[in-house]
């Protein structure tokens, strides 16, 4: 009973209709290497500090390596990598990641979950599907590979390029 | 998980059971075949068991299993009516339908096609069998109480008749029963007279119980007299009386019960087909009675507490959980240790700041407690994932059967240490490997009965299946009597095959030899048999084993025998780590694999063909240096000194050394699996709490043995020039 009425509150929160009848997202908005891009909330489990990433030697190019999250292995990504925006963070070997501002995002990508690692997270940014450009039409058809759409929020001045979760598997 | 998929699997699990055991009853039956009368309650069991089968798959709508079982059902139901003989033949198929009926389970666990083709072809086969001529229905013949055989089943009828053609005589049993120790109370009084003769059918009377008590009438069949049968069950405390026989008049008094018999029947013994009690009986009994409706419906059923003997109750008193659950239930215990570590230290910190003297002993106190509770608890969730090996043996000796029937071979399967016990998991991984290996014994091993007379062995061959705990691991052995590996052969199959290097051959022990088998592609026999050699050969049971974090040995000598040992951690869950040091990074190395570790100083290491080796005590150690192969950054390396150490791993009967910087210690920790994200990547078993919320990588020595040894070999190839 009550977890079924959290989860429709839950649910109410996420998708509340908006003032002019469009469907609102809750996306969560971080930096990647001075851009800004979001995920929908309700994949996002957790934001954690960035904690003690251990290499995988032999990972492919984008992976950090992994971390213990909650007693489970969780594979470490680095999303600046993954986007191919930056070369990848310089890893000291086995030690914590440092700046105070990185955090990794765990995300449930199908069955598993992946850590993300960002540059910083920004805030909760309610958009309604009215306010979401679809990218292919603005940025070209090679952007549509994992940018799913763009949006202006009315909150901040920033462009947030709204990823598909789907493309961020590795 | 929905409602429906948790039906599903309670479906499978439980069916699976039902399979299980109707393919142990059927090893018991193939053995009575050969040693003498067949047990008619084996049959009924097996009969019984398909028929829940049938109900269970008809109630999950799994069709295709639940026409299996109906088909099966029929065929056994002739069997035990005595229309039918016993056979090799049919016991052939009645394998064959167990066989089919696991893997339609697995087929529908997996959402997989059916094997439709193969059950279409044995259910022709079962409805092809030969009806044997039908027993003489006349009851008229047979000097009893037709009024018997008004109340009993078909089954009944037919076990009461070869009896009485056997010449025994037919007595009644009358027992009270207490309804709270009925089950109990049935089973001792079925066995003490079990060895005495056959129990035809037990039937509540109806009459004389109270509220908490039962009375039951025991149709029994027995050689002996009602005089001695009374001395053998007086302590059941039965009324016994003789029945049949020149039909007695029913209004006979019954004998009276020795002292102390609970519940003696007063007044006359009816048991006739107007006895409402014994009709009443029947209607609960249920069982198989659907054919023969003699129980006129306006019969009431007996009140719910009226224990029936089969009793909805269940039997065992065990839980199924589902293995994730398990571990999930470990992952939160380890995170509960973690954070008694961070308590742990930040009591340390505080502790020279605190004042209250009397708590911090308190606190020392509680935090100790606490720590045995944890290590209890560890304990406890470990040993619940560990099943015995029986299930698992049980299945082979099943499997063995038959294909040692196709591949007609005669052979003996004695198993040992079936009580073992190991990880859950491991024991499901295993079951594949082990399919293998015995297959190959069978089909591979054991010669013809006319080759091992001519070579002067008895004709029955002998396969022995073992498993023993050695320490944390389990040795599971396959050991056949039959023609051994000739190495010979095998070589020149590996020459054939381009699988070895000429050259080494000189140099190649026997042991490196019979090795060889383990390596893909290698098949000595000349055509691929029915039984084995279907594509999956010793390579995969390897890399299985392998991934179990298990080696695998072989010893063989023509003409004696072959036999390949499994050396397996008891648990998957918790293994000793030997925790090493590269580059400043850290890697585990599970101890199993470990022989030793030493130090050397970088001028011990010297290049043959270039490999790098080193002498150890006297033989050649190929070495690998974690370093070069996970391609490490040595400009970090803080170690600028030539001292190295090597720890001595071992794959099976090959050895390898692993150069690393620094050795820190033997740690016992919780492996875990490493996401799916990374399942291309080799050369990890998975990863470790080493502490401090660090994680290290744990190797996995056999696939970095073999990714070493075959890219050597891989480069010898290409380098020769083709021929």
């Amino acid at each position: 009973m009550t977890t079924a009425l959290t989860k429709n509150r839950a649910a109410r929160r996420v998708e509340r209709r908006a003032a002019d009848g469009g469907v609102v997202t809750e996306y969560l908005g971080f930096r990647v290497a001075s851009n800004s891009y979001a995920l929908p909330v309700s994949i996002v489990r957790e934001i954690v500090r960035a904690a003690h990433v251990t290499p995988v030697p032999r990972a492919p190019a984008g992976v950090l390596g992994i971390a213990s999250f909650r007693g489970r292995v969780v594979t470490i990504i680095d999303l600046g990598t993954r986007l191919g925006l930056t070369c990848s963070i310089a890893l000291p070997a086995a030690g914590p990641l440092r700046g105070h501002r990185l955090r990794i995002l765990m995300v449930d990508i199908g069955l598993e979950t992946l850590g993300y690692l960002v540059d910083e997270v920004l805030m909760v940014y309610r958009l309604s599907n009215k306010d979401i450009e679809r990218a292919t039409h603005t940025l070209g058809s090679d952007a549509g590979a994992h940018v799913a759409g763009i949006a202006r929020p009315a909150e901040s001045e920033e462009v947030l390029l709204l990823l598909d979760a789907k493309a961020l598997v590795p | 998980m929905s409602e429906g998929e948790k039906g599903k699997v309670e479906f499978l699990t439980e069916a699976e059971e039902i399979v299980e055991a109707l393919g142990r009853d059927l090893i018991l039956l193939d053995e009575s075949l050969r040693t003498g009368p067949t047990d008619p309650d084996l049959v009924n069991d097996i009969f019984r068991g398909v028929h829940t089968l049938k109900g269970l798959a008809g109630l999950f709508g799994a069709g295709l299993l639940a026409t299996l079982a109906h088909e099966l059902e029929a065929k056994l139901d002739a069997l035990r009516l005595g229309r039918e003989q016993l056979s090799s033949e049919l016991l052939d198929i009645l394998f064959r339908a167990v066989e089919l009926a696991h893997r339609l389970l697995v087929t529908e666990q997996e959402d997989s096609p059916p094997p439709v083709a193969d059950i279409e072809q044995l259910i022709l086969r079962l409805r092809g069998g030969v009806a044997a001529p039908a027993a003489a229905k006349a009851n008229d013949a047979l000097d009893l109480d037709p009024a018997i055989y008004a109340v009993l089943t078909e089954y009944e009828e037919h076990r009461l008749r070869v009896n009485v053609e056997a010449g025994l005589s037919v007595y009644r049993l009358r027992v009270r029963f207490s309804l709270l120790t009925i089950d109990e109370s049935l089973d001792r009084l079925k066995s003490t007279a079990k060895p005495h003769g056959e129990i035809i059918t037990y039937l509540p009377t109806g009459e004389g119980a109270d509220a908490d008590s039962i009375e039951l009438d025991i149709l029994l069949a027995s050689k002996r007299t009602l005089v001695e049968l009374e001395g053998l069950l007086s302590s059941a405390g039965a009324a016994i009386s003789e029945i049949g026989r020149r039909a007695q008049k029913a209004d006979e008094t019954p004998v009276p019960a020795p002292p102390g018999a609970v519940g003696l029947g007063s007044d006359g013994l009816e048991l006739g087909a107007g006895s409402p009690a014994l009709a009443r009986g029947r209607a609960a009994d249920g069982g198989d009675d659907e054919r023969h409706p003699r129980v006129p419906s306006s019969v009431p059923p007996p009140p719910a507490n009226v224990a029936s003997p089969g009793t909805l109750r269940s039997v065992t008193q065990t839980v199924r959980v589902d293995i994730q659950k398990l571990d999930r239930l470990m992952n939160a215990v380890s995170e509960l240790a973690i954070v008694k570590g961070s308590l742990d230290r930040l009591f340390d910190r505080i502790r020279p700041l605190a004042e209250d003297r009397s708590g911090l002993a308190e606190l020392v106190r509680l935090s100790r407690s606490f720590d045995r509770q944890l290590e209890a608890m560890q304990q406890g969730i470990l040993e619940v994932r560990m099943v015995p090996l029986g299930q698992l043996f049980e299945r082979l000796s099943r499997v063995a059967k038959q294909v040692g029937r196709n591949a007609k071979k005669q052979f003996n399967l004695v198993v040992t240490g079936a009580e073992t016990e190991v990880d859950k998991l491991i024991v499901e991984e295993l079951s594949d490997p082990l399919m293998h290996m015995m297959r190959n014994a069978i089909d591979h091993g054991i010669e013809s009965v006319e080759q091992r007379i001519a070579a002067g062995k008895p004709e029955m061959g002998t396969i022995a299946l073992n498993a023993f705990q050695k320490g944390n691991h389990v040795l599971i052995e396959l050991e056949d009597d039959g023609g051994g590996i000739d190495t010979e052969r095998v070589l020149e199959v590996a020459l054939a095959k381009n699988l070895i290097n000429p050259a080494d051959v000189r140099s190649t022990s026997r042991r490196d030899v019979l090795n060889l088998i383990f390596m893909p592609g290698l098949s000595t026999r000349a055509e691929a048999s029915e039984i084995s050699g279907r594509g999956v050969g010793m390579d995969v049971v390897k890399t299985n084993i392998g991934k179990l974090g298990g080696v695998i040995d072989v010893q063989s000598e023509v003409g004696i025998g072959t036999k390949l040992a499994i050396t397996l951690p008891i648990t998957l869950a918790i293994i000793r780590v030997l925790v090493a040091e590269v580059e400043g990074q850290t890697f585990a190395i599970p101890l199993a694999n470990v022989r030793e570790a030493v130090q050397i100083s970088e001028s011990d290491v010297f290049t043959a063909d270039g490999h790098e080796a080193m002498t150890l005590r006297g033989s050649t150690l190929r070495l690998c240096r974690l370093s070069s192969v996970f391609e490490l950054d040595r400009t970090k390396s803080a170690n600028k000194t030539s001292k190295r150490f090597v720890v001595v791993t071992m794959a099976g009967s090959a050895r390898l050394g692993l150069i690393v910087d620094r050795l820190v210690g033997g740690q016992d920790v919780v492996m875990k699996t490493i996401g799916n994200s990374l399942r291309d990547v080799r050369g990890f078993a998975g990863a470790a709490d080493l502490g401090d919320e660090r994680l290290g990588l744990v190797l996995d020595t056999p696939t970095l043995y073999e990714e070493i040894v075959l890219a050597d070999r891989r480069r010898v190839h290409q380098a020769r020039p083709p021929t």
